[in-house]
């Protein structure tokens, strides 16, 4: 019996001074974790390599419009790149543009210039006095750009307007004929948004108008306004699977169109000159990230700004901020999104809110985080020990919805949204 | 024979009853995106502060309160860090914030202040990024055992009791 108890005592203490003694001896003031034991999930994993967070999308090649190419499209013609541009010559009416069409006014109509930038002097000469112009292009559509040209010489002019997606090296002649001195005809011209010969983003429009039929140019310029080039959301291109929920701009993000064009030119430069969908949202996301700054204070906890609050108020704000920018910029070059709230338990049980979005792209969702800087990953929670994430789409904002909070403010309360639960999704879990 | 009986229920009582109550779903009060975590969102936004040892020396100690950034002359992007609880100071820190997610080398310089005191580009910082040190610094005679060793240790003392108990009870039979 004597012996049974002493082996006993003997195995217990054996496992007592097994876990104690490593920890005795290896414990210091500097370190507490015992040399190759497991310590806490960051010193076990120690430097981590989130490159593969954040995929970085391979960018697509653009084919430059050559002759050939530009075979395959009636219409369009390659522009020389010795072709002159001069900008300075025009200028934006603001009070008579309206959204996606601009009237420009040219100041100068007696400038002549040839092919060469070269002033002289050109009889007849026919010159630009004012247009109205399509500066939202949508990819492969067509968009007409109305010129009024008059004839500033002496003799009766006949020859071709040239409208040009400088950037492109591409644009559409048209011809005028018969324009008789001191008279002015206006010129439609179809410009075709050519997707597959073309980014997204900003896209500096030109024309030249020549007379005769050796095609001297009397007049050449750049317009004061860029064109922005935007998806296509028809069956064929970028759909939105909710019928067009997913583009609105006037939803979540609901700036007014007399401001898009402020809003629409700087999501075009923050992705110019991508040329797929998730190479353009990937930019956008990087860009939130690095223009926008969090402030945790009481408004952005406690409401989701509209994206002209936070254009006007400085690009601050909190995680749905950030996202509800990520959407209107994304939205407004034509990638469908949604605005996606998630909840998880972290590792000491409690739940915690955040926000990102997703963009359909290719037939499924993308996920996007611009707070953090994190794309198509939505595993990232989980992989910080996070557990049950849970998302819900808001959708149809409507600021008088919640009676509580006053409306027109810019400032929406969750409550003003239409919540529509998606569950636990299994890409996040 | 009871005594063990008794026993290894306590042993399955202590060891469910923890593991079911933290196993309960999220409280039903909505938490709205933008009401979450400011803590997540720093380490989420900047990763690579966890590589700082100063930074993470100031949250262990006072922990993280409502923190915001601020854009700088110079480009750079300041980052404060008000407590959470009341420590008498606050951080600064200065970051690139561009380069690899996890590359501590962003972060400029560090400034701890007074709580009261008002923070300012040209204040002497307590970290710069030339220095190398990135010793975790632990307060004194901080004592951190991992979870693992303690529930070792509680399963080895139950192992020596119940023994113990097995022994008696050969002893009265």
């Amino acid at each position: 019996m004597k012996k049974t108890r002493g082996r006993l005592l003997l195995f217990a203490v054996l496992l007592l001074a097994a876990v104690i003694a490593p920890i005795a001896s290896a414990m210091n003031e500097t370190d507490p974790t015992p040399p190759g034991w497991v310590g806490h999930f960051d010193q076990w994993a120690g430097q981590k390599d989130m490159s593969a967070f954040s995929i970085l999308p391979t960018p697509v090649p653009i084919r430059k419009m050559d002759a050939e190419a530009a075979k395959a499209y009636p219409g369009v013609e390659v522009i020389s790149p010795n072709m002159k541009f001069p900008t300075g010559n025009n200028f934006v009416d603001v009070k008579n543009s309206s959204m996606k069409v601009a009237k420009i006014i040219f100041d100068k109509p007696a400038l002549k210039t040839d092919a060469h930038g070269k002033k002289g002097p050109l009889d007849p000469s026919v010159v630009p006095e004012y247009g109205y112009f399509n500066w939202y292009w949508t990819q492969d559509t067509v968009v007409t750009q109305n010129i009024s040209i008059y004839n500033n010489g002496s003799s009766t002019a006949s020859g071709l307007v040239y409208f040009v997606s400088i950037e492109d090296g591409f644009g559409t002649p048209v011809a005028y004929t018969n324009l008789a001195p001191g008279t002015n005809q206006t010129v439609s011209i179809p410009f075709q948004v050519i997707g597959s010969q073309s980014s997204v983003g900003i896209k500096p429009m030109g024309f030249f108008i020549t007379v005769g039929p050796s095609h001297i140019v009397t007049w050449s310029g750049q317009l004061e306004l860029n064109a922005i080039e935007k998806y296509n959301n028809d069956a064929t291109h970028l759909p939105d699977p909710d019928g067009g929920d997913n583009l609105e701009t006037s939803d979540l993000y609901h700036f007014p169109f007399s401001e898009g064009y402020a809003i629409i030119s700087e999501a075009a430069r923050a992705a110019d000159n991508t040329s797929s969908p998730y190479e353009t949202a990937y930019k956008l996301n990087e860009y939130m990230n690095n223009t926008m700054h969090y402030v945790n204070s009481d408004t952005y906890l406690l409401y989701a700004a509209s994206d002209l609050y936070v254009k006007n108020h400085g690009n601050e704000g909190v995680c749905d901020e950030f996202s509800t920018i990520d959407i209107a910029f994304s939205r407004s070059l034509g990638i469908p999104s949604r605005f996606l709230g998630i909840t998880w338990v972290n590792q000491t049980g409690y739940s915690e809110g955040h926000a990102i979005l997703e963009h359909r792209i290719a037939g499924a969702w993308v996920h996007s985080d611009p707070t953090w800087h994190i794309f198509n990953n939505p595993r990232v929670y989980s992989l910080k020990n996070n557990t049950h994430m849970n998302l819900t789409r808001y959708t149809d904002a409507d600021d008088n919805r919640f009676s509580l909070d006053p409306a027109g403010d810019g400032l929406l309360r969750y409550e003003d949204m239409i919540a529509e639960p998606l569950g636990e999704l299994p890409g996040y879990n | 024979m009871r005594t063990i009986v008794l026993f290894t229920l306590i042993l399955i009582v202590i060891t469910i009853v923890p593991a079911t109550v933290t196993a309960i779903p999220p409280p039903a009060t909505p938490i709205y995106p933008g009401m979450g975590d400011a803590v997540s969102d720093l380490y989420g936004r900047h990763s690579y502060v966890k590589g700082n040892s100063v930074i993470m020396g100031y949250i262990g100690e006072c922990g993280i309160g409502r923190w915001y950034e601020k854009g700088m002359d110079n480009g750079l992007l300041s980052i404060h860090i008000p407590p959470e609880y009341s420590c008498g100071k606050q951080l600064v820190f200065s970051t690139t914030h561009a380069g690899e997610r996890e590359d501590p080398s962003q972060i400029r310089a560090v400034w701890i202040l007074n709580a009261s005191e008002t923070w300012s580009e040209s204040m002497e910082p307590i970290y710069s990024s030339g220095e190398t040190d990135r010793t975790r610094q632990l307060p004194d005679n901080a004592v951190n055992i991992p979870p693992i060793f303690v529930a070792g240790g509680i399963i080895a003392l139950v192992i020596c009791i119940t023994f113990v108990l097995i022994e008696r009870r050969n002893r009265s039979s």
